[in-house]
């Protein structure tokens, strides 16, 4: 099952990535940022959002594999977050003639970013693992509400990031949902990937069967 | 189109430093695991 995800996801990747080369060749220049950026940013927020319901079951259950789904999403929502903070500081530079400007959207996407980097290095710095756990999962609910700011800020504040974009050809919208597809299997296949780590790192330290 | 190629190599820049860092966790697992083994070995 997970092969064919693998495969199933690398092929979309394969796919989208034609099809964006040929849909953003064909895109006025203020467009074609959205194959990358948006993707990046969709995944990074359905992981955080991840985050926020298994440090909850963790906090609820205290099984073991809702704290290492909470801390697989999260490393796998501040990959994608660069992304799209370094994404977004490009086009920037490109519409706007410069890197970083002090507005609702991008200072809400900076803080995202930063909120969940404090979160994996939380998630190291506590020697014991308990209330690390514990911790790690009261953080990650209370990181989430930079969520809905991201969210919601360009389009009920004023903001010099546009609120939403339009395609005028089939091939842009096309390539503007496969791209989002693709982003969202690369983000389940990594965050599968780093959860088996965590499961095999714990059950060599242990000696024994973690929970799960 | 030099944005769009730039914002593109950036984003798979850090994809596959992501790749190299969980391939260097499972390094080092299968490390652990085999001297695990050979601990274990009569």
């Amino acid at each position: 099952m997970r092969n064919v995800l693998l495969y199933i996801t690398g092929a979309l990747i394969l796919i989208s990535t034609w099809l964006c080369t040929t849909a953003a060749a064909v895109a006025p220049p203020d467009r074609n940022i959205v194959y990358v950026h948006v993707p990046a940013a969709i995944s990074s927020l359905v992981c955080f959002a991840a985050v926020f319901v298994c440090s909850i079951q963790y906090l609820r259950t205290e099984r073991r594999l809702w704290d290492f789904t909470a801390a697989a999403s999260a490393e796998v929502g501040l990959v994608f977050a660069t992304v799209f903070n370094i994404t977004g500081m490009i086009f920037a530079h490109a519409q706007w003639g410069t890197w970083w400007t002090f507005t609702p959207r991008l200072v809400s996407s900076a803080a995202l970013w930063f909120l969940y980097a404090a979160y994996c290095l939380l998630r190291t710095a506590l020697a014991e693992r308990y209330y690390m756990r514990r911790l790690s999962a009261v953080f990650g609910i209370i990181a989430f509400t930079d969520v809905p700011l991201v969210v919601i800020s360009a389009r009920f504040i004023r903001d010099i990031h546009r609120p939403g974009v339009t395609f005028e050809t089939a091939l842009q919208t096309s390539a503007f949902i496969l791209a989002i597809t693709a982003a969202l299997l690369l983000a389940a296949v990594l965050v599968l990937m780093r959860i088996d780590i965590l499961q095999a790192k714990a059950k060599l330290e242990t000696k024994t069967e973690p929970d799960s | 189109m030099f944005y769009f190629a730039l914002a593109f190599t950036t984003a798979w820049v850090i994809y596959f430093l992501y790749l190299f860092y969980l391939h260097r966790h499972l390094a080092e697992l299968q490390k652990r695991l085999r001297a695990r083994e050979n601990e274990n070995r009569p």
